[in-house]
């Protein structure tokens, strides 16, 4: 061991290099499940949200909370409300509110938050901010906020205090929510009444822990639905369940992380086959040594035993040395993740006890097992074998021995080049352990930045598909020729469509809707599109399965495909119902459609939705082509329409520009990206040292070659460059292996991240960039691995290079 | 009659004193071991003369190896000096050594050592490509005409393992006269050969000779002796014969 020190530090540090990695994602993994857990579960979220219509006024909510908690299996209930606004924050009100409300005597035990600044309840005029609006709406306690009333009023609150509500992702970059009572509805042009019915669901009667089965909770919801149905004071809009003990998020962290871990035991792996090759390299620099012990009397249990332990110390010092980093990481990381992509506290940053034995284990099981097949090879050779070992197979298949002759016969080309070229097939298992590891790499760090070109992408995708400047919802519909006649007089206004749209879910004939929404509106919830006829301000999407929509269609609707997640068993030829603004109308499904960002679908024809809700020639939608198409510009055009539209007193919600899609589709791959190319990084570097440790495994089977080389007349520069030039070559061919597995990848991670992120695949994109500089950095890298055996070699003495056996 | 060769007189007059292409002045080479300092040459003197065939014998371990190595330029001496043409060997770095010897000198070897991924006349040819003297365009012909001449032409785009251990030999031989050298050092080159073939690698050396290569082979093979024109014994890293046919 003490002559072999330089391989023995690289395998400690090849498979420290992975297990950080590994046990970084692994720890990240169950810290991020546990805090986020035990985060939101510790805003006591509600299992159901019935939704009533009408609300029900403070004075009434104790008896009707009193007579549902009476019901079996409900734990808990209180009523609730949300109501989104329109934020006026210097001249422009583009940012929205998402506002919760509670009775001022709410106790706040069910869907509840943390109190950071200020009391609950505020006061009339005062509201809780969420923390994490804070930033995105650039505020702090104190403040007072303008927002716009459903009066269309500037109504102002004072920010009185900041909350940290867990079971909310964090706030965009345009909103935020908040908290105010039932007693501020009145200022913002509403009754004060509560419309959520918010209750907690046990297995069993009597037991307080809430249920984790939903279609128990579903089933109680349903319950306690109908009988307030069956007073005939109430109906029930819907019934919200989302996943129990599920943050919003949960599912996109736990997929995302769980991919992650995949490549961080894919990086271990690598560096344990690396350690393998590493010590069949070091076997063979000893092959006479095992043979001289063999034929002294060393059995072949007795040579595994000495090498054996010489393995477990490196791959035991090798955990030992990733232990802390692997756990400092994987804090980091979990704690960036947690707060700032999931709005979560960290609670606890105590990892199991199975994850630390698991992260040992692979420390030291999976490169001992792998490190096993050359340890036994080598143990089991014979005396004879072992003394007649000259390291290098001179007897090669018959395919390589033609290609040498060829190039034997190939004309100016340098010698060197050439050998060095040839050199490559010599020991075919080293080489193609070399070409993989950075094979793999070279894939990984292509994909990670093809996927990024993918997202980056989208907003063309988008401006491609959504061939408008501005969108404009109304908060009623109006008459589909006074708004054209209104808008095309707006200056800059080139072409004006009336389309219509409506938020709904989907619910089979004859059941009260239930959905799988989060408190939050933002999961579950569908936005229908209604359609003109011949619009040229959208493109047909791809349909997956059955036809797109016809002018003659009256009774048919076009489905994200993406509805197979929550809804398997609507298909095409299903017949759906929607309820759209108090009415339930029916659909039949023809066609699956996949759109990438800032989706349209569920589509019908806007023929259709008019004689759906009865209501002909009105228009809630506006569709808005303009003659500049910068974003200062859509803005101020869209407050220019709006302005004309009030004149004309038609409200408007906000003018939306096409940019703000845009930006909302770029904000996702960050973090993403960047651990992607943490790994990349990580088995790339493993990857170099591998080549580096095969180079000198070559350059010391080789050392009597490069002696007899230097007799005959090779200056040390040209055996240096002799060296250089094979571990180059083995760097291009990775990069040429690396191909195929990076498109494989590239197509895997956009269907993948793309359908965690928006539910379809990001768009296929090759990042030439990319390939370029995968190819400088291998290759660079190669260079710099290989000089130090390159060196080696070329400072060899004559003498003692032919004296080497 | 006298040639001028890579810088070093090449004489096909043996009998003529005047002319050392070789010497050796008080070589020391003494080697560092775990046990203590072993002196392998203990103040080798000697002359060789352009034209001559020399066979340097001795028991194993009694420096003959290192003798052909410190002439080789491929072992340094730890005193003493080297002359081979012109040349101080012993000052020169180990590039200039690499380049010296490329051009001056020939090696064979008992092992053959051809490179196992080169065609026969690749290892020929790459001899020509280090030195450079050659002009490119004929490097081929030339490695050719070299096979010819050592009788394995035919063997010329083969790989070394498909070669016979004698064929092999040859090979090492057409390789070591690449560059023209005026002298070949042989380091046992027919101990790993059989006896047939043993007989045929020595009239080649002699045919080579015959034509005014100045051969040095260190053997323990008593049949060099029948075709070497000087045979040097070394005992224990001290000359203690020299004895030059009549």
């Amino acid at each position: 061991m003490r002559t072999v020190w330089g391989r023995i530090v690289m395998m400690v540090l090849a498979i420290s290099l992975s297990l950080v990695v590994f046990s970084a994602m692994l720890y990240s993994l169950t810290l991020v499940q546990s805090n986020m857990t035990s985060g939101y579960m510790s805003t006591s979220p509600a299992s159901a949200r019935i939704t009533l219509n009408p609300g029900v006024a403070p004075d009434q909510i104790e008896t009707i909370v009193n007579e549902v908690k009476a019901e079996t299996n409900v734990i808990d209930a209180t009523m609730r409300s949300v109501i989104s606004l329109k934020l006026q924050k210097d001249g422009d009100d583009s940012s929205s509110l998402q506002l919760f409300v509670a009775a001022p005597d709410d106790p706040m035990k069910l869907a509840t938050f943390k109190i950071e600044q200020g009391e609950w309840p505020p006061p009339e005029d005062g509201i809780l901010v969420e923390r994490s609006a804070l930033n995105s709406l650039n505020v702090k306690a104190g403040d007072t906020i303008t927002v716009t009333s459903f009066d269309d009023k500037p109504v102002k609150f004072k920010i009185t205090g900041v909350v940290h509500d867990q079971s909310l992702a964090p706030a965009g970059s345009e909103g935020g929510a908040g908290y105010i009572s039932t007693d501020s509805l009145p200022l913002l042009g509403r009754p004060p009444l509560l419309n959520q019915l918010a209750i907690t669901v046990s297995d069993q009667a009597g037991q307080t822990t809430p249920s984790r089965n939903r279609d128990t909770i579903v089933s109680t919801a349903l319950e306690v639905a109908n009988k307030l149905k069956a007073t005939g004071n109430m109906e029930i809009e819907q019934v919200a369940v989302p996943p129990p003990y599920e943050h919003p998020h949960q599912g996109i962290a736990n997929a995302l992380l769980g991919a992650l871990l995949a490549f961080g035991a894919l990086s271990l792996l690598l560096s344990a086959i690396l350690i393998a090759t590493m010590l069949d390299g070091l076997l063979t620099q000893h092959i006479s040594q095992i043979g001289i012990m063999k034929a002294i009397g060393a059995s072949t249990s007795r040579i595994l035993q000495l090498y054996g332990i010489m393995v477990l110390v490196v791959v035991v010092a090798a955990t030992a040395l990733a232990f802390l980093p692997g756990l400092a990481l994987g804090r980091a990381l979990a704690q960036l993740l947690l707060s700032s992509a999931l709005n979560i506290d960290v609670t606890s940053l105590a990892v199991p006890l199975w994850v630390y034995a698991t992260t040992i284990a692979a420390g030291i099981l999976i490169p001992l097992l792998i490190a096993l097949p050359p340890l036994l090879r080598a143990s089991r050779r014979t005396v004879r074998e072992a003394l007649d070992d000259r390291g290098v197979v001179d007897n090669q298949g018959r395919a390589i021995t033609r290609l040498y002759s060829w190039l034997g016969r190939l004309d100016g080309i340098d010698r060197i080049l050439l050998m060095a070229f040839r050199n490559l097939f010599r020991r075919q298992a080293r080489f193609l352990l070399s070409v993989g590891l950075l094979g793999i790499a070279g894939a990984i760090f292509v994909g990670g930045l093809n996927l990024m070109a993918g997202f980056q992408a989208i907003p063309k995708i988008i401006t491609d598909a959504q061939r408008w400047d501005i969108q404009i919802r109304l908060t009623t519909p109006a008459d589909t020729n006074q708004l054209k006649k209104i808008v095309e007089n707006v200056p800059d206004v080139t072409a004006v469509e009336t389309w219509n749209s409506a938020t709904t879910g989907i619910q089979y004939p004859g059941e009260i809707n239930v959905t799988r929404t989060y408190p939050d509106q933002g999961h579950g919830l569908l936005g229908l599109s209604a359609l003109p006829a011949n619009t040229t301000m959208f493109t047909t999407p791809y349909i997956t399965d059955g036809r797109w929509l016809s002018a003659s269609d009256t009774d048919a609707i076009v489905l994200p495909q993406t509805i197979r997640k929550t809804l398997p068993d609507v298909k095409v030829g299903s017949t759906i119902q929607l309820p759209i603004e108090d009415q339930v109308t029916t659909w039949r499904v023809i066609g699956m459609a996949e759109e990438v960002a800032g989706g349209t679908c569920p589509c019908v024809t806007k023929t259709g939705f008019e004689q759906a809700v009865s209501r002909p020639n009105q228009t809630n939608l506006l569709r808005i082509t303009t003659d500049r198409h910068d974003k200062q510009s859509r803005i101020a055009i869209g407050k220019a329409t709006t302005q004309a539209l009030q004149e004309a007193s038609i409200k408007a919600q906000n003018a939306q520009p096409l940019d703000s899609l845009l930006e909302s589709a770029e904000g996702h791959s960050g973090i993403l990206i960047y651990l992607i190319m943490l790994i990349a990084i990580a088995i790339g570097t493993v990857g170099l040292m591998g080549l580096g440790s095969a180079m000198s495994t070559n350059v010391i089977e080789r050392t009597r070659e490069l002696g007899v080389m230097s007799a005959i007349g090779a200056r040390p520069a040209m055996v240096r460059r002799l060296v250089l030039f094979e571990g180059i070559f083995i760097a291009l061919v990775s990069c040429v292996a690396a191909v195929i597995p990076a498109l494989v990848l590239t197509q895997v991670m956009s269907v993948g991240i793309g359908n965690l992120f928006f539910s379809a695949p990001v768009p296929f994109q090759i990042s030439t960039q990319a390939i370029i500089i995968w190819i400088i950095v291998v290759t660079l890298g190669a260079t710099v691995a290989t000089l130090a055996p390159a060196y080696r070699a070329s400072r060899l003495t004559v003498r003692e290079a032919l004296a080497y056996l | 009659m006298i040639k001028v060769k890579n810088g070093i007189k090449k004489s096909n007059n043996q009998s003529s004193n005047e002319e050392h292409l070789i010497e050796l002045h008080k070589v020391i080479k003494t080697y560092e071991t775990p046990s203590g300092p072993f002196p392998a040459l203990q103040g080798i003197n000697l002359r060789i003369q352009s034209g001559e065939f020399v066979a340097i014998v001795g028991k194993s371990g009694s420096g003959k190896t290192t003798f052909l190595n410190i002439l080789a330029g491929i072992d340094r001496p730890t005193k003493g000096e080297i002359s081979v043409g012109s040349t101080p060997v012993h000052s020169l770095s180990e590039s200039q050594l690499a380049e010296w010897r490329g051009r001056s000198i020939g090696l064979v070897f008992q092992f053959f050592q051809l490179l196992p991924t080169l065609t026969i006349a690749e290892n020929v040819m790459l001899a020509m490509d280090f030195v450079g003297i050659i002009p490119a365009p004929e490097r081929r012909s030339r490695a050719l005409k070299l096979l010819d001449q050592v009788g394995i032409k035919d063997q010329a785009d083969k790989l070394p393992a498909s070669l016979s251990g004698g064929q092999q030999q040859r090979a090492a031989i057409a390789r070591a006269l690449a560059n023209n050298p005026p002298i070949l050092l042989a380091d046992e080159p027919t101990g790993n050969l059989d006896e047939h073939t043993r007989k045929s690698v020595l009239e080649l050396f002699d045919k080579l000779n015959a034509e005014g290569l100045t051969i040095i082979v260190v053997t323990h093979e008593r049949d060099v002796n029948f075709y070497a024109s000087r045979q040097v014994t070394l005992i224990d890293g001290h000359i203690t014969n020299d004895t030059k046919k009549g």
